[in-house]
Parts: structure tokens; C-alpha cells; sequence
């Protein structure tokens, strides 16, 4: 993956991490599902996408 | 106790050690003190049950109680576990570092850790207040509020500035060489998962960081306070609240902590001296 998606998708996930846990402060005493929305983000998503291409 | 530096110290001890230091112990030791006690010390319910410490900052920093988990005795003891068991000097090592930086970090509030357990003194900076006792949102308003913050604030602008530890160079050239555990992991996952898996914790330290600060001063109404030892607005806890009420005030009770201590000592050198002496 080229360096400048990948830290595209790195904001992204980190944007939607802080959005959501302001909105829900329970989210954030969570590591795991921290780890599970960074993974998902930007492992996950963009492999799924690759192969349904 | 600390919110975000347990997150980020480990990135600034890996940048500073290179190869002789493995990074998932070293973050497993980071995190090692509170894993199994932070859930109880503020309450978690459940189909009507509800499990809490009767009193939080005995249990978590406290003796009797888990306090010793935030020892430097404790790293040595489980480092040395470590190594009995999987034979790795830098896994030991690592842990032993990691949990060490907790158990110092934690030394900077006002409740303060053992250090020296099983000498049961709790040594404590008391450069904010520890609040745990309060619930979770409370003591996150409060250390997001005081001095915490700012201490949190100074590893993570210490990581920004260490970028390069997160680059996917530094994983290869660095992080995967030192720990066998990315090798067997590369089996199972690519690199891009690897590389998140080993960016998590910065990924949720500095994440975390912004949210805390954004819920605790624009969502709710904390006020800052960054005098030494606050916010005074919570009723912080001091480490003279720990450990005082369990003991006897009897001269044979009050040296019982630095005997039991003398007599591991005592006990750990002579079987270390029969040891060699064998060997001769």
C-alpha cells in the first residue's frame, strides 16, 4: 500500500477512534476494541474492497 | 495512577534500546500492574451483580491488597518466571523494563506504589491526584484536569517526535528481528496487520489523549487546575490513606514490613551461596 493511503486510512481510523469516543467515553477504557477498529480500518476494510475488485 | 503514558512509554524505551529490548513484552509489562485489577478497583456489574472493591486504592496500590503488582519486585519476580519458562533474556528483560516504567510512572501521583515491596512504604511524588476511588469519569475529569494530563502530554509529544519508531522500516529493520513472536505471527498475517498490531497501543494513547481532554472540558465542565498535586476540586486520595488502616500501630507490627523483607533477603542469599558453593 502506498505511504501516503496508508496514513490516510491511519487519520481516518484515528478521527473516527476520537469522534466516537467522546461520543461514547466507555469506548475508550477499551483497548480492544481500539486494536479492532485500527484493524479493521486498515487491514480489513481495504483487503475486503481489494478482492471484491 | 497514568492514562496515556503506560500507552506511549514503551515506543520511547524501544527507540532508545533498538534490538536488545522486544516490544510486545515490554508493552505486556507496561500494561502488566493494572490488567488484572483496574476492572475491580472501578466496579463492573453484571445481570444485576456488581463486583467493587470495597476500598479502590487499597486494592490497586495497597498491602493487603494487589499493590505489589506496581513493584519493582514484582517485574524481577515474573522477568524471572519468564525466563524460567521460555529461557528468553529479552523477553525477561523486556517485561522487567516495562513493568518497572508502570510501577515508577504510577510513583508520580498522590497515592504513589510500593516500589520497595515487600517493604509496604508507598512512595509518591503527589504531582496529581489520584482519584480512582471517585469512578471512572470522575477520575478522568480529574487527571485530565490536573498535572496527569500534562505528564501524559510529555510522552506524547516525546513519541510524535520519535516518529520514526512507528515507520515500517524501523518494524522491519528493528522490531521483527528482536521478538520471535513476529515471525510466527507472519505466518498467519501480513505485514499491513502486523504493522497496526504493533502501532495499537500509540494508536490509543494519542487517540485516547485528544477525546479525554475534548470529553472533559467541551462535552462535560471540569476545570483545570495544574497545581502540584491536583485538581484540588476531587477529594484525592494520599499514601498516607493506604495501608493505614490495616496496620497495628504496635512497635512489632509497624517493623513487621522491613523484617519480612530482611528475612527474603537473608534467605535469597544464603540459597544463593549454597548454589555456588555447590558448583565448586
Amino acid at each position: 500500500m502506498p505511504l501516503r493511503g496508508e496514513r490516510t486510512l491511519y487519520a481516518l481510523a484515528a478521527a473516527v477512534y476520537t469522534g466516537l469516543g467522546v461520543l461514547v467515553p466507555e469506548l475508550l477504557f477499551s483497548w480492544i476494541e481500539a486494536a479492532v477498529l485500527l484493524l479493521a480500518v486498515v487491514w480489513l476494510l481495504p483487503a475486503g474492497l481489494r478482492r471484491l475488485r | 495512577m497514568s492514562w496515556v503514558a503506560h500507552d506511549i512509554e514503551p515506543y520511547i524505551i524501544q527507540k532508545h534500546l533498538g534490538r536488545r529490548i522486544a516490544f510486545v513484552p515490554l508493552l505486556l509489562g507496561s500494561y502488566a500492574p493494572d490488567m488484572a485489577t483496574k476492572w475491580f478497583v472501578y466496579g463492573v456489574g453484571a445481570f444485576g451483580i456488581s463486583l467493587k472493591a470495597d476500598d479502590p486504592a487499597q486494592f490497586h496500590r495497597g498491602f493487603p491488597g494487589v499493590g505489589f503488582t506496581h513493584s519493582l519486585a514484582f517485574g524481577v519476580v515474573v522477568a524471572g518466571l519468564i525466563y524460567l519458562i521460555w529461557r528468553s533474556r529479552i523477553w525477561a528483560l523486556s517485561f522487567m523494563v516495562g513493568q518497572w516504567a508502570h510501577a515508577l510512572t504510577d510513583a508520580l501521583d498522590t497515592v504513589g506504589t510500593m516500589l520497595l515491596f515487600p517493604w509496604t512504604h508507598l512512595f509518591a511524588l503527589g504531582a496529581w491526584a489520584y482519584a480512582g476511588q471517585t469512578g471512572r469519569y470522575t477520575d478522568a475529569g480529574a487527571y485530565f484536569s490536573g498535572l496527569g494530563f500534562v505528564w501524559d502530554g510529555v510522552w506524547l509529544v516525546w513519541g510524535l517526535l520519535s516518529w520514526r519508531v512507528l515507520t515500517r522500516t524501523y518494524f522491519r529493520e528493528t522490531i521483527a528481528p528482536a521478538d520471535p513472536f513476529w515471525r510466527k505471527a507472519a505466518q498467519f498475517l501480513p505485514e499491513t496487520a502486523l504493522l497496526a498490531i504493533y502501532r495499537i497501543s500509540f494508536f490509543y494513547g494519542a487517540c485516547r489523549w485528544v477525546a479525554w481532554l475534548i470529553w472533559a472540558h467541551l462535552v462535560r465542565s471540569f476545570a483545570f487546575d495544574l497545581s502540584w498535586g491536583g485538581p484540588k476540586w476531587v477529594p484525592a486520595l494520599r499514601s498516607r490513606d493506604v495501608n493505614a488502616a490495616a496496620s497495628c500501630p504496635c512497635p512489632s507490627c509497624c517493623s513487621a514490613s522491613p523484617k519480612l523483607a530482611l528475612s527474603v533477603v537473608v534467605a535469597a542469599a544464603g540459597r544463593l551461596s549454597r548454589r555456588r558453593s555447590g558448583r565448586r
